[in-house]
């Protein structure tokens, strides 16, 4: 199991502390000014405003 | 042997994904998450080497194309591509249900005010009025009278897309403040839970409380039914108890699962992760019989199982 290794990140959406040894895409974060993103890229590390809800979306 | 092989498709990452991956390596596959956004189909495509395909794609329309994709290159997928396409339309699934002789609550499809109104005055107020495509209870209605059918019909002409213009009818049955949810994994009714709401709607995406049931002779009878009529596979089957007995409501392609796990009791990503493995295990054992891919990989339509 690797350490934890908490990095901060600042977006333009807000700011969020990451362990980027943990991170996988799809994975949803939420940033300190309450934005969730969704981790779009691991190396490097991209993030964005995860997609608003659809209407086709579900189970 | 070597392991199977078995990609798991997803965009947004939920619970549900990440159980079932850890499931799935528990018992004893190589899982290739494919992150889908970053996904590409081109009809040259060699195809992947994977022995099953396991897509978790939010979107309905997205999850279609990726079965239908993936099906074209030989590889099973779960659901197969005609499963998703039945079951993410509810007027689709209606129709394989009355075909297969599956009990459910009177529904319908029309196109147009009058003629909607003409099965509302046949199945009796108040009706329900659902987008044929769509999931978690959004932009379900119930309608007690004629004028509310007209002004939502009004709303899905004016300001819907292609879709909205296929109105689907129910009628409505009066549940006793819960529905039924059974989960179906091949041909096997693994559990069951009751959805209890104050709402009449009985989504846990509302809010609704699941509390785990016991899987009956009578439900696992017409919840399997229910998943054969519209190609099997892994689904969630939702029932509506009427004083005629149980009535399918719809079934769910993209089975959500992390609230039924404690209530039932029942490990459901470690029943889904030794169903898929099996499932790969049978399509590998196809193709080196020498099946094409497309008949290794096609479904069977009573079963759900490969061919």
């Amino acid at each position: 199991m690797s350490p934890v290794t908490l990095q901060t990140v600042e977006t333009p959406y807000g700011r969020l502390d990451v362990d980027p040894n943990d991170l996988e895409l799809g994975e949803l974060l939420v940033s300190d000014d309450g934005v969730e993103l969704e981790v779009v890229g691991i190396d490097p590390l991209r993030l964005e405003p995860a997609p608003e809800e659809a209407e086709d979306w579900g189970e | 042997m070597t392991p199977v092989r078995i990609a798991l498709v997803h965009d947004r990452l939920r619970p549900e994904e990440k159980m079932l991956r850890a499931a799935l390596e528990t018992a004893g596959a190589e899982v290739h998450p494919v992150y889908a956004p970053d996904w590409t189909w081109d009809s040259d495509d060699v195809a992947p080497e994977v022995d099953l395909a396991l897509i978790r794609t939010l979107s309905h329309a997205r999850t279609l194309a990726l079965a239908r994709a993936l099906e074209a290159q030989g590889v099973r997928t779960v659901n197969a591509a005609h499963v998703v396409d039945v079951c993410g339309d509810k007027a689709a699934t209606s129709a394989a249900l009355a075909a297969a002789g599956v009990p459910q609550p009177r529904s319908g499809v029309a196109f147009s005010v009058d003629a909607t109104l003409r099965l509302c005055e046949a199945f009796g107020w108040p009706v329900v009025l659902k987008p044929t495509i769509g999931s978690w209870g959004r932009m379900v209605a119930r309608a007690h009278d004629a004028e509310t059918v007209e002004a939502l019909l009004e709303h899905k002409q004016v300001l819907g897309g292609p879709q909205h213009q296929t109105f689907y009818v129910q009628e409505h049955v009066d549940k006793p403040g819960r529905d039924l949810r059974v989960f179906v994994v091949g041909e096997r009714a693994i559990a069951a839970i009751a959805r209890e709401s104050d709402d009449w709607r009985t989504n846990t995406a509302r809010g609704a409380v699941a509390r785990g049931v016991p899987v009956t002779p009578e439900l696992e009878a017409i919840a399997t039914a229910a998943a054969r009529a519209v190609g099997g596979g892994l689904l969630a089957v939702d029932l509506l108890e009427s004083a005629r007995g149980p009535r399918v409501g719809e079934i769910n392609h993209g089975l959500e699962f992390r609230n039924s796990i404690e209530p039932t009791g029942v490990d459901i990503p470690a029943e889904i992760a030794d169903w898929l493995v099996r499932e790969a295990e049978r399509g590998r054992a196809r193709r080196l019989d020498g099946a094409t891919p497309e008949a290794a990989a096609a479904p069977d339509v009573a079963t759900g199982a490969s061919s």
